[in-house]
């Protein structure tokens, strides 16, 4: 399990990012870190990677502390920054180099992920595109078989092709002990694959909710002519038209619009959490 | 498993470290042994008596090389694409911190000197005096060795505590300290004596021995035994709290 609790962290003084943050992620569940430029994904996913320290608070991954970095916690982390680079050898040389750190590393999964994603293994990994160097480092990710992933902006730079193999690829990677969080901007690359989401807002975590249960008690519609306003839970302009989430009374669960949700979440957090709780 | 230190572990760290940087090696290998030949090879051949001067130029080359590689030994670790990789690598402060020093140290020691009797060896036949090459490693080559490793974990701790012209930063780091060092010296000196020539000589005979002691025996003994353990635990914990 990972906790975070009280995490308080400032880049400047008197400018809190993370105040008195909390959060806590079950095994067997991938999670989508949404929030707005700046609310801090990033750095929150430093700190549970163990690459920023809290100023006070505790984060804490499997039982170990993520800032004192030890080996045996390293092991079953794995971060896909936004931003990398590799080193100008052959992908074989890499993970020559880099799986024996990991006592779970599975080759042959590697391989079967090398394969899907069709990256070439006659080519250094500087000299790859940036996709095919994303693509590489999310499939030695996923073979290292660490317990924890964290993807920041995984589909960035991938081609419409990589994006649905990277979600089968992923829904296909997660066991009971898994947890694996992925932040990212673009909300529709994560439909149909993540199964929490959670917001980060002004240094607080304002949702972290299942997705079927959100499926369960909300609808999300794009033309809201003929609702009751009182069911309407938020609405918006979308090419003239008004949509919005609406209160789901039939109790069957319905597609979740991943942008409609993030607006209405940080439109007023309050009201939807406060429907999905009572 | 000691999670803070495997053997194996290590083994691995350091295998990493050498074949990632293996071109960028064996480049400033190939510049710098290619122009030691050159003017090695001048020397013995137009003037054969200069045996041992070509050793001290090596000597020093073996110095400023050996600084200016110690401070790029954790390049990786202050490049922004790199960092997460370095950092989140399952191996534990003190292994990076054994492991760095293991390649700056005897590892470049080792190679260097392999290549300093090579050079020396072609140089003796060139000059045809093969007779000076085991002369050319006295006590003074061995102690230089030393002094080496003693101060090139200043650069070390400079390696891991700047975030970019390490070598450079380390340099005016050192610079700075002696200064303020000679600076405090002096006024200490001008208290205790005042403007007129110093001599210990004109002093009680306890402040003489202290003196010496202080310069024969605690000096020494701070330079050889604790300067080095000391920086390398400094570095320790520069290592274990780096964040990116």
């Amino acid at each position: 399990m990972i906790t975070l609790q009280d995490v308080q962290f400032s880049y400047k003084k008197n400018k809190p990012l993370f105040d008195h943050l909390n959060l806590t992620l079950q095994p067997g569940f991938i999670y989508g870190l949404l929030g707005k430029n700046g609310a801090g994904k990033t750095s929150l996913l430093k700190h549970i990677a163990g690459l920023l320290y809290p100023d006070a608070g505790v984060c804490n991954i499997f039982g170990y502390e993520a800032q004192a970095r030890n080996p045996e916690m390293l092991q079953d982390i794995f971060l896909v920054p936004e931003e990398f680079a590799l080193p100008g050898v052959l992908p074989a040389s890499y993970v020559k180099l880099h799986a024996p750190f990991y006592s779970k590393f599975n080759y042959e999964q590697l391989n079967r992920y090398l394969a899907e994603f069709d990256i070439p293994t006659d080519t250094k990994l500087a000299n790859m595109s940036y996709g095919q160097k994303k693509k590489f480092l999310i499939s030695f990710a996923l073979a290292t078989n660490a317990r924890l992933l964290i993807l920041d902006e995984p589909t960035n730079g991938l081609d419409i092709p990589s994006k649905s193999q990277f979600r089968k690829i992923m829904a296909s990677a997660l066991d009971e002990e898994k947890v694996v969080i992925i932040s990212t901007h673009q909300v529709r690359d994560l439909e149909n694959l993540i199964d929490n989401v959670v917001v980060l807002e002004k240094g607080h975590i304002i949702f972290n909710r299942n997705i079927a249960e959100i499926s369960e008690r909300m609808a999300f519609e794009h033309n809201l002519r003929g609702v009751d306003e009182t069911e309407i839970l938020y609405a918006e302009d979308m090419q003239g038209r008004r949509a919005g989430i609406v209160k789901n009374q039939s109790g069957l669960e319905t597609r979740v619009d991943l942008e409609l949700l993030f607006n209405g979440i940080v439109k007023d957090a309050a009201v939807i959490n406060n429907h999905l709780t009572y | 498993m000691n999670p803070q230190f495997n053997s194996t572990r290590l083994g691995y760290f350091i295998k990493r470290h050498l074949y990632l940087n293996v071109s960028s090696l064996w480049i400033a290998i190939a510049a710098v042994v290619g122009t030691l030949l050159v003017i090695s090879a001048l020397f013995a051949y137009f003037n054969p008596g200069t045996l041992p001067g070509l050793r001290n130029l090596y000597l020093v080359v073996f110095f400023v090389g050996g600084y200016f590689f110690t401070s790029k030994i954790f390049d990786e670790m202050h490049t922004p694409q790199k960092s997460y990789s370095f950092l989140t690598l399952p191996v534990s402060a003190t292994e990076k911190l054994i492991g760095g020093w293991i390649i700056t140290g005897p590892v470049y020691v080792l190679v260097f000197a392999l290549f300093m009797v090579l050079l020396l060896f072609i140089s003796s036949l060139i000059a045809d005096r093969p007779e000076a090459l085991p002369f050319l490693f006295d006590s003074n080559f061995f102690t230089s060795i030393k002094v080496f490793l003693v101060t090139q974990t200043i650069f070390f701790l400079g390696a891991c505590s700047f975030r970019g012209n390490n070598f450079l930063k380390t340099l005016l780091m050192l610079f700075v300290l002696v200064l303020l060092i000679g600076m405090y010296g002096s006024g200490l000196a001008f208290l205790l004596f005042g403007e007129g020539n110093i001599s210990v000589n004109a002093y009680p005979a306890d402040l003489k021995n202290t003196m010496e002691f202080i310069i024969k025996q605690v000096i020494p003994f701070i330079f050889w035994y604790l300067l080095g353990p000391f920086l390398l635990l400094v570095s320790y914990f520069k290592l274990k709290e780096r964040q990116v």
